[in-house]
C-alpha cells in the first residue's frame, strides 16, 4: 500500500534507495517520495532492519557538505538551531553506510532538490540490507566534488 | 510565583521528545501506524498571552477528530476539513493538518477558550532538525495572532 498525500504532507519519512550502486539515504520533509520506494510495509521492513544494523564507520570517517550545513543554519531566524541537532539523524545514517540527503526547500514540497548532508568519507562499506530499490536522479555519484552535492530526485 | 516560559525552549524540548520517542518506536518495532515511527513533518505549541499555559501538538490527519466548535467553523470557513483549501494565490494545505491547528485545538478545549483572538504560538519547527518554518496560509487566515 503507497502513503496518502497527507501522510506524506505531515510526515518528514526517511527513505532508502540505491544510484549507481551507492546507498542513499533521505529525508523527506513533507514531501513526495519516488514512487520506487513508495510502500508502506516495505519501507517500514528497510526501517526494523536498519534500526538494527551496526554503524560501520566512526564519527571520524564521516564528511560533512558544511556550506550546505551552514546555509540551512544561516536561515535560522531565533538562534535556536543548532548544527549538532541538524546533522544528528544523518549522521546516525551515515554511520550506517548511507550517502544522507535533506530535502534542501522544505517550504515547498514540490522542490525535488535535495542537498548532501554528510556521508562515510571513503564510501567503500555498504549496508548489509535487502530490499532497496534503484532511484533515478540527476546524479550518478562517480564524482563527489562539492558542486555536485546538489541533486534532483525524480518522483 | 510561577515564571512565564519560552514559547520557542519549550518547542525544542518537545520536538527532542518527539525524536527520542521516534528511535524507541522503531526500536522496538511497534505496529505501523504508532506515534512517530516516522518523525512528524512539523510541531508547535500553542499558548496563552502570557505564557503560562501551553498545549503542544504536531501536524498530521484529522482523521475522527473533533475540533473545537469556534475553531471547526472557522476551518470550515477555508473548505472542507482534511481537503485542500482551493483559494486563488495561496498555498492551498489540507485543512486540519497543521501543527498550529491541533495545538489550538487540544488549547482551546482543554483550556476553556472560546476566542481565537487569544491563542498564541511559538514558531513551527521541523522535530528532526530543529529548523524553523514558516506559518502556512491557512493558519495565517485562521488565527488572527499570526
Amino acid at each position: 500500500m503507497k502513503y496518502s498525500e497527507s501522510y506524506l504532507t505531515n510526515h518528514d519519512i526517511d527513505w532508502f534507495g540505491i544510484v549507481n550502486g551507492v546507498y542513499i539515504h533521505v529525508a523527506s520533509a513533507g514531501g513526495d517520495i519516488p514512487s520506487q520506494v513508495n510502500d508502506i510495509e516495505r519501507l517500514k521492513d528497510i526501517h526494523r532492519q536498519i534500526s538494527f544494523l551496526p554503524d560501520i564507520y566512526t564519527n571520524e570517517a564521516i564528511e560533512y557538505n558544511e556550506s550546505g550545513i551552514a546555509n540551512i543554519l544561516s536561515q535560522d531566524s531565533i538562534g535556536l538551531m543548532e548544527r549538532s541537532q541538524y546533522i544528528e539523524s544523518f549522521t546516525a545514517m551515515a554511520r550506517k553506510g548511507f550517502v544522507s540527503f535533506d530535502r534542501t526547500n522544505i517550504g515547498d514540497p514540490n522542490d525535488n532538490r535535495y542537498h548532501l548532508v554528510c556521508k562515510p568519507k571513503d564510501n567503500k562499506r555498504k549496508p548489509q540490507l535487502d530490499g532497496l530499490n534503484t532511484v533515478k536522479t540527476n546524479s550518478k555519484f562517480e564524482d563527489w566534488k562539492e558542486d555536485l552535492w546538489s541533486i534532483w530526485i525524480n518522483s | 510565583m510561577r515564571k512565564p516560559f519560552n514559547p520557542e525552549k519549550e518547542l525544542l524540548n518537545y520536538c527532542q521528545h518527539i525524536c527520542h520517542v521516534h528511535k524507541q518506536t522503531v526500536r522496538q518495532n511497534k505496529k505501523t501506524g504508532t506515534w512517530y515511527w516516522d518523525y512528524p513533518a512539523m510541531a508547535a505549541i500553542c499558548h496563552d498571552r502570557e505564557c503560562y499555559v501551553k498545549r503542544a501538538s504536531y501536524s498530521h490527519y484529522p482523521q475522527k477528530k473533533e475540533f473545537h466548535r469556534v475553531l471547526e467553523k472557522k476551518l470550515l470557513t477555508l473548505g472542507e476539513i482534511g481537503k485542500r483549501s482551493t483559494r486563488p494565490g495561496k498555498r492551498n494545505n489540507i485543512i486540519g493538518n497543521c501543527a498550529e491547528q491541533h495545538a489550538a485545538n487540544i488549547f482551546m478545549k482543554q483550556c476553556d477558550e472560546d476566542n481565537l483572538s487569544n491563542l498564541y504560538f511559538s514558531k513551527a519547527m521541523r522535530p528532526r532538525t530543529k529548523q524553523i518554518i514558516d506559518y502556512c496560509d491557512n493558519c495565517k487566515d485562521i488565527f488572527p495572532n499570526l
